[in-house]
């Protein structure tokens, strides 16, 4: 179900009524409840889906166990674990890419063989959150073969870390060593974190059903009807609306997520840390999806040797890292464009080191956000775009500036002016963060205290009476 | 922190409240009040003493509300349709409005030549409003009303080029207000040129209706008629295509005990070529109402 859906506010309600409930019963009670009230969550979608993940998940925690029973045989079960995840993954997601990859080849060869590009039956719909969860199992596996974790014994606690709903679908990416720990006990949430719990969750659907959903109609309509349109100041709107409905609806889902998380007293990690305020795509890195990139950097590029190696071999790490982490979002070219763009990007910054450079001359700091934020919006174009014939069109559009169409002349619909009226009021709430603007500190505590119960009690009313058109959660799909 | 927590719950309430009460009205919740106008239309039981009846003409171009400041004594309610028809399924819908055991029962048909063709015969928009399944008809009554208090803020962006303003009121009795503006006199005419291709008006029908009127009247139903004002253009257009002979429906509509009111076209304004404006949708309705008054006023004396 979705997080902004009637099904999953009744859901949460009837959680948060009976886990205090159940808590402090006992360990097994607490976690089988978890895992109920999560795969009731996740198989609202198909009830099929409970099967992978339960199946995937006792895989992966009778590996881990044996691992630590039977540590002469831990490689194989390492390498038994992670092809079955692996398998999985490529099953549903990647296999018609596979295939439809394999007859363009053949294609230009001799061979007159083609293979059927439409998947099995039962692979034909990707289960959702299912790039999320295997690699969440596979970080479970992989920390127990290097020796960092141990492995639970009980696979009620393990599918307690795995399915938890709130970052079951879309993340964050939670290590086992992370939050097994904090499953293990009973911990009461305290008032401030239920506190900040509420504002995380309000401030999360504001981002995602007022300010992503009111821009995606916009992006959605110029990719789906205007890709004639010759104008570049046009496209370049489209894209950087683009740029902040991902952003606010990724990041709204994981303030949710997160907010969701602190009521049960669990603690889960930033995903997300103001990524259009990197002044280099290194810091983009360490500032978007941080989940996935350390993922990516802790159990691939480090793996691969890092940057401990020579400077050939370390951007052949990092290519492969990135490329990878493109082909994770999705079976497609343009997902592996996209991170081949920013293969590209990193590797000029580590040989040119232009961010050092440019952080050092007078407004470096500003300039650089802006070069990071207009390099990461050409990536996006590949993102956003269903085929790389689509994204070479709307490059094409952003450069030419030599519009054919005036853009007053465009049939603008009311939802486009609506798009760029939040897309505006999303760009200030980031400003403001920049600016570093904090109007309830600057008020007498108890004003304050009133300033903070009316602006939280603006967003929720404002979640209700200005969101968009429902829109699924972006990542989702992935 | 706790008091924040609970000090968030009644400002929200507040909140939500005056939000919901200033909200301009949606698309969404237009559509679905169009929807409950037409179920209510459609599946309410209710009866009343005076009914009006007849095609979009006649649910645009008479209001209950003027004719009841008329007619006070009575209840009146229009229950005109799209592209309504005298069909014998649609004069069975009719007798079910009427209160039968109301002290004086009216019967307003509003009769143009398209009402009677075969085409209109179909009853389709009648019998789509009475197709729709129970728990259809229980969610737009009851539990849309609560869904439309939670809708969403619609943005309208007046735009250039936005040059022509449609408004519809549809009102609890059936009567939509209607005008157009600027209005187009002649924006019909292609439309019922096209309707009465291959469909002209029934004599089947008429003798159906005729038929029907006399046994209304033998159970002391007063039925009057006319033909609902429209452009001289229109007129012109129906007398020369639609094969309807008003006279001789007026012969034999008479002779089966209806009264016929007659009302000048020129009395009146069309925003479209074939429906009334809304000022002349009351003008006409208190016309009409004045002479339904002076008729029982006759009969009494």
């Amino acid at each position: 179900m979705l997080f902004n859906s009637i099904s999953f506010f009744v859901f949460a309600a009837a959680f948060f009524l009976l886990f205090p409930l159940v808590k402090h019963r006992s360990d097994n009670l607490r976690w089988a409840f978890l895992v109920t009230a999560s795969l009731i969550f996740y198989g609202w979608w198909k009830w099929e889906y409970v099967l992978i993940i339960l199946v995937t998940a006792l895989i992966d925690f009778s590996a881990a166990l044996a691992m630590f029973r039977f540590p002469t045989a831990r490689k194989w079960l390492l390498i038994t674990s992670l092809s079955a995840n692996l398998l999985v993954l490529f099953s549903f997601k990647y296999f018609a890419f596979f295939l439809h990859s394999v007859n363009h080849l053949l294609s230009w060869s001799a061979v007159s063989q083609t293979f059927p590009t439409d998947p099995p039956i039962y692979f034909a719909i990707l289960p959702v959150g299912i790039s999320f969860y295997t690699f969440q199992s596979m970080s479970y596996t992989i920390d127990v073969y290097q020796g960092k974790l141990r492995p639970t014994g009980n696979p009620l606690h393990f599918l307690s870390a795995i399915c938890l709903f709130p970052h079951l679908v879309a993340g964050p990416i939670v290590r086992g060593r992370h939050i097994l720990s904090q499953l293990a006990h009973t911990r009461k949430a305290s008032e401030l974190e239920r506190w900040d719990g509420l504002k995380l969750v309000s401030i999360g659907f504001f981002r995602k059903v007022v300010l992503a959903d009111n821009i995606a109609p916009f992006v959605n309509n110029a990719f789906t009807n205007d890709l004639s349109v010759n104008n570049s100041i046009y496209w370049w709107l489209v894209m950087i609306a683009f740029a902040f409905q991902i952003y606010f609806d990724f990041t709204g889902y994981s303030d949710i997520a997160r907010g969701l998380a602190k009521w049960m007293g669990i603690h889960f990690h930033i995903n997300f840390n103001h990524p259009y305020y990197a002044r280099s795509l290194q810091d983009f890195w360490s500032r978007w999806h941080i989940s996935l990139s350390t993922w990516f950097r802790d159990y691939v590029y480090i793996s691969l040797g890092g940057s401990r190696c020579k400077p050939l071999r370390n951007h052949v790490n990092l290519w492969i890292t990135m490329l990878l982490s493109g082909l994770w979002h999705g079976s497609s070219l343009t997902f592996i464009a996209w991170g081949a763009l920013h293969a590209l990007y990193l590797s000029i910054e580590r040989v040119t080191k232009l961010p050092t450079i440019i952080s050092n001359i007078p407004g470096g700091r500003l300039i650089s956000i802006f070069i990071v934020f207009f390099l990461v919006v050409i990536a996006w174009v590949f993102f956003r775009s269903a085929t790389l014939r689509e994204s070479f069109i709307v490059l094409f559009h952003m450069f030419s500036f030599n519009s054919s169409v005036e853009l007053g002349s465009l049939p603008w619909p009311d939802f486009a002016f609506t798009g760029l009226l939040f897309l505006a009021i999303g760009v200030i709430l980031e400003a403001s963060h920049f600016l570093r603007i904090d109007i309830t500190k600057l008020l007498h505590p108890r004003v304050a205290f009133y300033a903070e119960v009316g602006q939280y009690s603006a967003i929720l009313a404002m979640c209700v009476f200005f969101r968009g058109t429902s829109e699924q959660f972006i990542y989702f799909q992935f | 922190m706790k008091e924040r927590i609970v000090g968030v719950i009644p400002v929200l309430l507040v909140l939500w409240f005056l939000l919901s009460l200033f909200k301009p009205q949606t698309d969404a919740s237009k559509a679905s009040m169009v929807k409950r106008f037409w179920i209510l239309k459609t599946h309410s039981e209710k009866k009343y003493s005076l009914v009006l009846c007849g095609d979009s003409r006649t649910y645009r171009g008479m209001s209950p509300e003027e004719m009841q400041n008329v007619l006070p004594d009575f209840s009146i309610y229009n229950f005109a349709y799209s592209s309504g028809s005298f069909s014998a399924f649609m004069l069975d819908q009719i007798e079910k409005r009427l209160d039968f055991d109301a002290p004086v029962k009216v019967l307003y048909l509003g009769i143009t030549p398209y009402s009677l063709t075969p085409k209109a015969a179909k009853d389709g928009h009648i019998r789509q409003e009475m197709a729709r399944k129970k728990e259809e008809v229980w969610e737009a009554l009851y539990l849309d009303p609560v869904k439309q208090f939670f809708e969403p803020y619609q943005f309208d962006w007046d735009k250039p080029g936005d040059s022509v303003l449609y408004i519809q009121n549809y009102k609890a009795t059936g009567w939509v207000a209607t005008t157009k503006i600027p209005p187009d006199p002649g924006e019909a005419i292609p439309i019922y040129m096209r309707d009465f291709q291959d469909n002209t008006v029934s004599n089947t029908m008429i003798d159906s209706l005729v038929s029907r009127v006399e046994r209304w009247t033998e159970k002391r139903v007063i039925v009057f008629a006319g033909r609902p004002p429209t452009t001289n253009a229109m007129i012109n257009l129906e007398n020369t295509i639609s094969g309807f002979d008003e006279s001789g429906f007026v012969r034999k509509f008479e002779q089966a005990g209806g009264i016929w009111l007659q009302t000048d076209v020129n009395d009146y304004q069309s925003f479209d070529g074939s429906h009334l404006d809304i000022p002349s949708a009351i003008k006409f309705s208190t016309d009409i109402a004045s002479m339904i008054k002076a008729e029982l006023i006759r009969r009494t004396h």
